[in-house]
């Protein structure tokens, strides 16, 4: 114990400079966003399509605090840059996910794609919603995922950079919100 | 389920009028100038990019994302910084995410505000060792400082609060006290700029929400109001985006930067440094005249920019002037007593990145524009910044200190004869 403490204080002075957590918390990763980057979780993300620099953006930002949730902040708080870095590799190199079987309720769908086209969600995230180097993926993600995490912008408990998505939801109601996630988590192959 | 949208239609007719064009040119003629390549997948002309042209080269364009971390401390570009002959630039404070706003307390204490990081931290020196930490966190856009008589003041992006006594309470800071809570809400240009002036009174920014637009009633403002955050109102109107601005102590005006529209062209409108002669008096022009002389495509119509005020000096197109702060001190050479340093954060909107730097700007014995000279350059590389300076104060041995938020960190420049 005094030993790791030692070496505790010994790394301080080089703390952001080399992997210390992640490795050994890898499996703790997948344990919530699940394996072969589909999440099986409720309200979490699949993580899978996700680019190297937005993951990392993500990570310190949870890490800084700039971004809520209590999990992830748990995860990542004593982590170093290295090791936010490591996490950002792996995280790039899960698979996307696949559409579901479920085709969606094809009113809804409708009414996503004229969302879609109104936000005009496809001009920064992907003609086909995958995303982009600083931007996320869209498609087949969790329905209750994305759905949370639109209703975060439109209550700016999230804003993100330049409050950017704060000005796209914010003329949407919270109906055409759920469509839209409906339609995005849904879209075929 | 496909849409076409106007930005792919506008691109489909570039390409085809650049192909008639190339059909139609003689064998052995000059070659046209290189053409930008075609964008693939445009982002929307909304919020930033609202008023973009829907041609390759600008559809390029977009606001710069800096780094997800910090730069540590060794690998900050210190020594690609060039200042004149005899001054010294060395690494101030690393480390510190959206390193943007600096202000000095009495007892040397320097504070520092972010944009995005939502953080304030401050900055003491013990026994010869520097320590920054952070004072406050969880704020809201907390890019306005003010150190008057002992307290903190800090802007966000909808209120103004205060810490009574901060600098005796560093490791324990006191609940922050809110005093006005009428900013305005959009976010585009939400964060603020906050000052004392002269006349004890609390200076802070409103500025337009928008690219170009007409803005509502109290934006594009700067509020004056007493320091308990009571008789609020406008002192400055017609801004567009002010981060920055100072009194100068030849005359007690209040001189502040602009930032102009995007979008009208590579090289124009300028950015401003404008002063206030008639405080509550004077509009600047935003949205129907920028730079003083060059008519809105848009809302200009049908106005005389003569009608408005315009700036004392064009500060280069696109640049982005942001804090800005007269030299009142001794350590630098005499040329430099009652001069301008300008932070200039460099274009995101310009094809070629230009600025980048710190300037100084010399009035003349009216208090009017004569002359600006670079001070503090070289952050492009390739075309690229490697640092972009926000933020200038002086220290109270007359140093000047320079924030950076693309690296997160705060530089020294110090002056030995």
């Amino acid at each position: 114990m005094r030993l790791a403490l030692i070496a505790l204080m010994l790394f301080a002075g080089t703390a952001f400079a080399e992997t210390k957590h992640f490795p050994e918390r890898k499996e703790l990763c997948l344990g919530c966003h699940g394996q072969n980057g589909v999440s099986p979780t409720p309200q979490t993300p699949s993580l899978g399509g996700i680019p190297e620099y937005y993951a990392l953006l993500q990570l310190v930002e949870f890490r800084d605090g700039n971004r809520k949730s209590d999990i992830m902040r748990e995860m990542v708080k004593d982590m170093t840059d290295d090791d936010l870095r490591a996490a950002a590799t792996f995280v790039a190199e899960q698979p996307r996910p696949p559409a579901p079987e479920d085709p969606g309720n094809p009113a809804r769908m409708q009414r996503g794609v004229e969302l879609a086209a109104k936000a005009r969600c496809g001009q920064c995230h992907g003609k086909k919603f995958l995303g982009g180097e600083q931007m996320p993926p869209l498609r087949n993600q969790r329905e209750d995922y994305l759905l949370k995490a639109l209703l975060d912008f439109k209550a700016e408990r999230r804003l993100g950079n330049r409050a950017a998505m704060v000005e796209v939801v914010t003329p949407l109601g919270e109906k055409d919100l759920a469509d839209l996630a409906h339609y995005l988590a849904h879209i075929e192959e | 389920m496909s849409v076409i949208r106007p930005a792919h239609l506008g691109m489909l007719i570039a390409v085809g009028a650049s192909a008639a064009m190339l059909a139609g040119s003689p064998a052995g003629a000059q070659q046209d100038p290189k053409a930008p390549p075609a964008v693939e997948n445009p982002p929307p002309a909304e919020g930033p990019l609202m008023g973009r042209p829907e041609t390759p080269g600008a559809q390029a364009l977009a606001p710069l994302a800096p780094p997800p971390l910090v730069t540590p401390a060794d690998k900050l570009p210190i020594d690609k910084i060039k200042v004149p002959d005899g001054f010294k630039v060395e690494v101030f404070a690393s480390g510190i995410k959206n390193a943007r706003t600096l202000r000095v307390g009495d007892e040397g204490t320097v504070f520092v505000g972010n944009w995005q990081a939502n953080k304030v931290w401050a900055i003491t020196e013990k026994d010869g060792k520097r320590e920054a930490k952070v004072l406050y966190e969880d704020l809201d856009w907390p890019n306005g400082l003010a150190f008057h008589n002992g307290t903190l003041y800090i802007a966000e992006h909808k209120k103004i609060s205060k810490a009574e006594n901060i600098e005796a309470n560093l490791d324990n800071p006191p609940k922050l006290v809110t005093i006005y809570d009428k900013l305005g809400n959009p976010r585009p240009h939400g964060w603020r700029f906050l000052g004392v002036g002269p006349d004890e009174k609390l200076y802070v920014s409103n500025s337009s929400p928008c690219n170009i637009c007409m803005p509502e009633p109290g934006f594009g403002e700067i509020r004056r109001m007493n320091l308990d955050g009571s008789g609020a109102e406008a002192i400055v109107r017609g801004v567009r985006n002010t981060v920055g601005f100072d009194w100068n102590p030849a005359n007690n005006q209040l001189y502040f930067t602009d930032n102009n529209r995007d979008w009208l062209s590579e090289d124009l409108p300028n950015g401003e440094l404008n002063r206030v002669t008639e405080p509550g008096k004077q509009h600047f022009g935003f949205p129907f005249c920028h730079q003083g002389d060059l008519a809105d495509p848009e809302f200009g119509w049908g106005y005389d920019c003569k009608d408005f005020t315009p700036p004392i000096a064009k500060l280069g197109p696109h640049v982005a002037p942001l804090g800005m702060r007269f030299y009142t001190s001794d350590m630098f050479p005499e040329k430099y007593d009652g001069a301008i340093f300008i932070a200039r954060h460099g274009p995101w909107n310009r094809t070629k990145k230009i600025a980048a730097d710190v300037v100084v700007v010399q009035l003349n014995d009216e208090g009017n524009f004569e002359s600006m000279e670079p001070f503090l350059t070289g952050l492009i590389e390739n075309n690229k910044y490697i640092g972009r300076p926000v933020d200038v104060t002086v220290m109270h041995d007359g140093s000047l200190l320079v924030s950076d938020d693309w690296n997160g960190a705060v530089y020294r420049v110090s002056y030995t004869k």
